[in-house]
């Protein structure tokens, strides 16, 4: 019996599922990657220039404005870089030929498209504006001070916690957009991933391939968000106990 | 202007920019301005005003509810719709319905989403501020609880995060219906929608006559981009100095 769902799953996410979610999770994957880098890298501008609160107030960043992401539509944003690329250095954004691609081919052209994602879905402002309030929300704390006049080393003790804040609240606050934009992102460069799929599928009215498609889309988009829950409960009862 | 819109001449396919046709003309020989005017007129604008109509009646039907605790359904539901990615929905709802090619269709659900996300965000701003002091001050002396969600909340405290959501909405409305638009879904040919615009002239520009399409894309990001800025809030400031000052409350 076990068999026999395996197979029915096997043959039903044969083909196109699976060539577009390797794209899709290629894509998902640098726009991780992007994310990471930019949290790391804000932390540690921040870890280096950030105020001692003690000696000056923070100015804080009022949660409830700063909590809207600033997006871009991709489907203005993609042309304009495609343009752009090869306008300016005859770099062609577009996709390779997926059959005749190795892996690594794809992985490279996977990064234009993250990249945008990332710009568009306003996940890069989120970040920036998150970096600089979670850190000096965070250097305003007590524990934070006693650590500072006992001559200890802040940076390293904070730089997990808010990355993870950062990482968490900014995922969770852009991931509808990035999971919007994905179809169109998709569609402009050519990347076979899911969106892409289905959008084939709904111009040749194929509904239910088309459906199947966004089923996959929507599942991937259920798993994210669970785990930034569950992440975000587990982290939750950790920061509860620093005063 | 539909006719100056629709009017086909394959002989003036493609013309320059000049004195009479400002942006030249796209591949049938139509007006591009005329057409990206058009795609405003027929596709951004009844965009807006859904989303304008969306949190009109999220409104009215938060204060109607009033002062009853709201039902765990509604409250879920809304949360939901809201954490839901919207263009994926549309996309998927447009699919399934089988109105791929119906305007109304992709109206119906912007219209959903807007008003589910205004509704879940009033919730949330009356649930978080309904026992601060002066609320439970303005209680004691007989106001009614209606009262101080319309004075209180959404003239006062709420009003900027209702702007900034309303602007975020429509922006995100915008690229919504361009996108679909792109994808060839919602409006259709002749009528004009910045997104098919852009698609029809995608390969044409990667050819190397760039005009028509970024011609769109800059309407695109203009149009969608505008509501956002007006909504936000300066730096510096406590909020944009179009609005009116809130009458002076003791809120400490």
């Amino acid at each position: 019996m076990i068999e026999t769902a395996a197979d029915k799953i096997t043959e039903w996410a044969q083909g196109f599922v699976l060539d577009g979610a390797l794209t899709t999770a290629l894509i998902l994957g640098w726009l991780a990657v992007f994310t990471l880098a930019v949290t790391l890298v804000g932390i540690f501008i921040h870890g280096q220039t950030g105020r001692n609160p003690d000696d000056k107030p923070v100015r804080r960043v009022k949660s409830e404005s700063s909590a809207i992401p600033f997006i871009v539509p991709s489907l203005a944003l993609a042309p304009l870089a495609i343009f752009s690329a090869w306008a300016a250095a005859r770099i062609n954004l577009i996709f390779p030929v997926f059959e005749f691609s190795g892996l690594s081919d794809i992985a490279i052209a996977s990064i234009a498209p993250a990249l945008l994602l990332f710009i568009g879905s306003g996940l890069l402002g989120r970040i920036i504006t998150l970096s600089r309030s979670e850190w000096s929300f965070w250097s305003e704390k007590p524990f934070v001070r006693v650590d500072r006049a006992f001559g200890k080393n802040i940076r390293s003790r904070l730089a997990p916690m808010v990355a993870s804040r950062i990482l968490l609240q900014s995922t969770s606050d852009c991931l509808p957009m990035v999971f919007s934009e994905l179809i169109i992102i998709e569609s402009i460069f050519n990347a076979p991933g899911l969106g892409f799929w289905s959008w084939e599928y709904a111009k040749t009215r194929d509904v239910e391939s088309a459906a199947k498609s966004i089923a996959v889309l929507f599942f991937i988009y259920g798993l994210i968000n669970l785990t930034i829950y569950f992440a975000n409960k587990n982290l939750g009862k950790k920061l509860t106990g620093y005063v | 202007m539909d006719s100056a819109i629709s009017q086909i001449d394959l002989g003036e396919a493609y013309l320059a920019p000049s004195a009479t046709h400002w942006l030249g003309t796209d591949y049938l020989g139509r007006d591009l301005l005329a057409r990206i005017a058009a795609a405003i007129i027929e596709a951004s604008l009844p965009v807006m005003a859904t989303v304008t109509i969306g949190f009109v009646i999220a409104g009215i039907f938060f204060l109607a509810w009033l002062p009853r605790r709201f039902p765990l359904p509604l409250i879920t539901g809304t949360a939901v719709i809201r954490s839901l990615p919207a263009g994926l929905l549309a996309f998927g709802v447009l699919l399934l319905a089988g109105g791929q090619q119906r305007f109304e269709f992709v109206l119906l659900v912007i219209g959903m989403t807007a008003t589910a996300g205004a509704l879940d965000h009033l919730v949330n701003c009356w649930e978080r501020d309904r026992h601060l002091g002066y609320w439970d001050a303005h209680n004691a002396m007989g106001g009614s609880a209606r009262r101080r969600a319309l004075q209180l909340g959404m003239q006062q405290g709420w009003r900027q995060s209702i702007l900034q959501l309303f602007g975020l909405t429509i922006q995100t409305s915008l690229a919504i219906e361009a996108t679909l638009g792109y994808l060839g879904l919602g409006i259709q040919e002749p009528r004009a929608s910045l997104g098919n615009i852009i698609a029809a002239h995608y390969d044409r520009a990667l050819k190397g006559y760039p005009i028509p399409a970024l011609s769109a894309v800059a309407a695109l990001l203009i149009i969608s981009m505008l509501p956002r800025l007006l909504t936000a809030q300066p730096i510096g400031r406590r909020k944009p100095a179009w609005l009116p000052r809130p009458a002076s409350t003791n809120q400490k």
